[in-house]
């Protein structure tokens, strides 16, 4: 089947299977390998994206389910609040392994959208979504609150 | 879309420094050593200095988020003279003669937190030398004594002519530059002169890693790749039997087919990641028995009997530490004190699951492979031996690794070989992606353990003889084997952090009672550590208690021959505020110096007395490393350690029955999340004129038992075994 979306700005047409989750389709038809396979059943966060403005679990929503729809992954966060994100990320140096740190962007990007200002308890739950074994927790809540002040 | 996400062969081969690998492999082998560019100096194995004054410096330890792939080749540049705007950071090629750690008998492993402490003065003896070089080789150029030849970041200098040429200039006029005298340590800057060590520099990998471009072996694409993933045999020691889709009407989907391609496992193939890893519950797969004690065996039921290994005093596989004669001091000492701890099974949990990638050419005769691995030689001897071919017919691309914690520093390299393996079979480039569920249930896991623990304290109430048991299964005969014989089947995994050389206690004995294998374990982060210095610091609390001493009057007059070990603790007594805690919350202290560095931790916690849940809140940690290379980076590795260990102490739990864990995913190992983590604290109190320590292990040591000790101080009741569940907790509680 072929799925037309719009994907970090640009009209992106496939052809998947409609059960294809958007993570392979993101990963392995459009290289864009920002979104990682963590676990497959939404536990951990790694594969997240912003649907239609929202945070989505990428391993599980179906090309179907996505079809004529807003997609951004960690390499399309460009506009004003990304680009503070990624500034901030790098300024925390909050990054250990990585592997997380595009889902955890993603998760930041989602939150700052709908409450510009968080406190560090909103943020905290917020962020729960998103596992970091490395344990850069502290400094992704540092990097969020440095974002916010712009 | 941005360049660097289109990923290909051709670029992967351009990154790798130019080697045409794919297209032919140099007969005479040497796949492993990296293509010379037509103008660049190579002053030394691990520096190439292009015309344009790029330095390429060489990382020869992998980087798995501890920093040291930045660190070290810093402190190269510092005795280079590098100027570090113009170094660019790359991973060594595989060669362990010329890039494997000097203090591990060359071995290209990065474990244990042993790369700072065993290539320090290698690395700095090596950018000395590559100077020396350059100097000579600008003495020739410009004829005059190299005695009159200085340096200064990234430019030589002669300053009685006043001439300078760039590291750049010199590589656009020579072609080779003169060898080096032989360097010793003492030949070296003083540490007092050091302009790059000790002030924190932006991560290498950081920036890749924030703007998602960061290479691991699963982003990996290679034209006709396909995809597999890997049904292994649950129980240690079984075989397939029989393998078929669960039901007609369950039929596996369209282009994924079922094939062994090992006795112990069977692989789903397919055209997507998503195709394969989708079809694993439609695949029924009945084993073998393993006809050995794996097929019954139960940790509830082995457990008791490593308690009793554990008690019995006759049962002795190896004398690990000893001072004095703590068996004849205790025989004089006024009272015994003897206690026990335990400890369950611990998985790795890197987030990224094991995968790699590999590419067999059709003859079966060389194979190229992109993986994430802390042992990138074991990678290439394990495909080696698995597809029978030379090992210089194996090019092996180092990836990032999303989190190793050990998991990837078996001498076998399993999930490797399965990409040799099926890549040779079905004669294509093959990703082979492991599902979280396999990642757990046929983990290799950090051993369980039983601890028992008996001090002697004289009439005036001082500590004189320390006997420490520890049994436990030992991870090193199944991690590496070699590495185990080699090093005379020393039990190091299984037994750091039981020594105590900073507690003052004159007669110590520490012994290990190995128990047989039966799963499949590893070492994981902190090797035996965190468990053993769970006993010990739970162990220093309870005998506190016994003499009616604060902890961490205790601990001061443990320490009292260890000024850094003081310092560190009294570092941590102020920073946390030790004396007084929020209302229903209570504070514990913990103490390591494993590796050389001292670290003093001091957690806060609450418990839900209904729910048995523990509550880090916040966490204090004061550390000396001895030199600080890079302050932030162990400040981070410090912060995530603790986070790791609170995480191990309160929530993560391996168990089995019949041969198999009983855990599949992060809903039944549940990792510490954003919500549940503490607040930390870290400060380092750094030793600038001692050598560097390793440092990456040392959080998640202290954090259990600060952790285990806060909670007797809330509430009377001692949980000795690790994790302190909640079923644990509200036992304690009840009792």
């Amino acid at each position: 089947m072929q799925y037309t979306m719009s994907v970090n700005g640009k009209r992106v047409s496939v052809d998947a299977e409609p059960k294809t989750k958007l993570l392979w389709v993101l990963r392995e038809q459009l290289q864009l390998t920002g979104p990682k396979f963590g676990c497959g059943l939404a536990q951990c966060g790694a594969c997240m994206v912003l649907l239609d403005g929202k945070r989505t679990f990428s391993c599980q929503v179906p090309i179907e389910a996505a079809r004529q729809r807003k997609v951004t992954t960690v390499e399309g966060l460009t506009d004003k609040t990304g680009q503070a994100l990624k500034r901030s990320w790098v300024a925390e140096s909050v990054p250990q392994c990585g592997y997380c740190q595009s889902g955890q962007l993603v998760s930041a990007a989602d939150l700052l959208a709908r409450n510009p200002n968080p406190t560090t308890e909103e943020i905290r739950n917020h962020m729960n979504t998103n596992l970091c074994r490395c344990g850069t927790y502290p400094r992704v809540v540092k990097a969020i609150v440095r974002a916010s002040r712009g | 879309m941005r360049e660097s996400m289109k990923v290909t062969r051709r670029t992967f081969l351009g990154a790798a420094g130019g080697i045409c690998f794919a297209i032919a492999l140099p007969a005479s082998g040497q796949s492993n050593s990296v293509a010379r560019a037509a103008s660049e100096l190579r002053p030394s194995a691990w520096v190439r200095i292009l015309p344009d004054g790029t330095v390429i410096i060489y990382s020869g330890v992998s980087e798995l988020g501890q920093g040291t792939m930045t660190s070290l080749p810093l402190v190269l540049a510092e005795e280079l003279d590098a100027d570090w705007s113009k170094v660019r950071i790359e991973m060594s090629p595989v060669d362990e003669a010329l890039y494997g750690n000097p203090k591990m008998g060359n071995l290209m492993v990065t474990i244990g937190s042993f790369a700072i402490a065993g290539y320090f003065t290698a690395v700095r003896i090596a950018g000395a030398k590559a100077r020396r070089s350059l100097m000579l080789a600008a003495a020739a150029l410009w004829d005059v004594p190299d005695s009159e030849i200085s340096t200064a970041p990234g430019t030589l200098i002669h300053r009685p002519s006043n001439r300078t040429m760039t590291f750049g200039e010199l590589a656009s006029k020579v072609q080779q530059v003169p060898a080096p005298p032989e360097l010793k340590e003492e030949d070296l800057k003083p540490f007092s002169e050091f302009r790059l060590i000790g002030r924190s520099v932006l991560r290498h990998d950081i920036a890749a890693k924030v703007d998602g471009s960061a290479q691991y072996a699963i982003n990996v694409n290679l034209p006709g790749l396909v995809y597999a993933t890997v049904v292994r045999a649950p129980v240690l020691g079984t075989t397939v039997a029989q393998f078929r889709a669960k039901s007609p009407l369950l039929s596996l989907p369209k282009g994924v087919q079922a094939r062994q391609f090992a006795p112990d496992a069977v692989a789903l193939v397919g055209s997507s990641a998503g195709a394969v890893l989708g079809a694993r519950d439609l695949l029924e797969v009945t084993w073998n028995k393993a006809g050995s004690p794996a097929d019954a065996f139960d940790d509830a039921s082995a457990h008791p009997g490593y308690v009793q290994a554990a008690r019995d005093t006759s049962q002795v596989t190896r004398v690990w530490d000893k001072k004095g004669d703590a068996v004849a001091a205790a025989g004089t000492a006024g009272r015994e004190f003897v206690r026990e701890y335990a400890s369950d099974y611990f998985y790795h949990a890197q987030i990224e699951p094991l995968n790699a990638v590999c590419s067999v050419t059709a003859n079966g005769t060389q194979a190229e492979v992109w993986a994430g691995t802390q042992a990138p030689a074991y990678a290439v001897g394990a495909v080696a031996r698995a597809l029978d071919i030379p090992k210089s017919s194996v090019l092996l691309h180092r990836s990032y690794s999303g989190g190793a914690f050990g998991r990837r520093a078996a001498f076998d390299q399993d999930y490797v070989v399965d990409a040799a393996l099926l890549s040779r079979d079905l004669r294509k480039p093959v990703k082979v992606i492991w599902s979280r569920a396999e990642d757990v249930r046929v983990g290799r896991f950090k051993p369980m353990t039983a601890q028992w623990l008996k001090a002697a304290i004289s009439a005036e109430g001082a500590v004189t003889a320390w006997h420490h048991r520890v049994a436990c299964e030992d991870p090193l005969i199944m991690a590496d084997p070699p590495r185990y014989k080699a090093r005379n089947e020393s039990p190091a995994i299984a037994m750091l952090g039981t020594n105590i050389p900073s507690y003052g206690v004159p007669n110590q004995l520490i012994e290990f009672a190995r128990q047989p294998i039966v799963v499949r374990i590893a070492p994981m982060r902190g090797v035996g550590a965190p468990v053993n210095r769970f006993a010990v610091e739970s162990f220093v609390d309870e005998l506190a208690a016994e003499l009616q001493l604060d902890p961490m009057e205790m601990r001061k007059r443990l320490l009292r021959d260890s000024p850094r070990g003081l310092k560190v603790l009294d570092r941590v007594a102020a920073m946390s505020g030790w004396g007084s805690a929020a209302a229903g919350r209570a504070k514990g202290v913990s103490y390591s110096d494993y590796g050389g560095a001292f670290l003093a931790a001091v957690a806060e916690i609450s418990c839900d007395r209904a729910t048995g849940i523990i509550r880090v809140h916040r966490f204090w940690a004061a550390m000396d490393p001895g030199l600080a290379i890079q302050p932030d980076t162990i400040i981070a590795s410090i912060e995530g350690g603790l986070i790791f260990g609170t995480s191990m102490a309160i929530k993560e739990s391996i168990s089995f029955k019949n041969g198999r864990n009983q855990q599949s995913h992060f809903f039944d190992y549940p990792v510490l999340r954003m919500a549940e983590s503490p607040d930390v604290e870290v400060e380092l109190v750094a030793s600038n004129d001692k050598p560097p320590a390793g440092i990456a292990e040392a959080a998640p040591i202290v954090a259990p038992a600060a952790i285990a000790n806060a909670f007797a101080a809330l509430t009377g009741r001692r949980v000795r075994r690790m994790p302190l569940s909640p079923e644990r907790v509200l036992s304690a509680i009840r009792a």
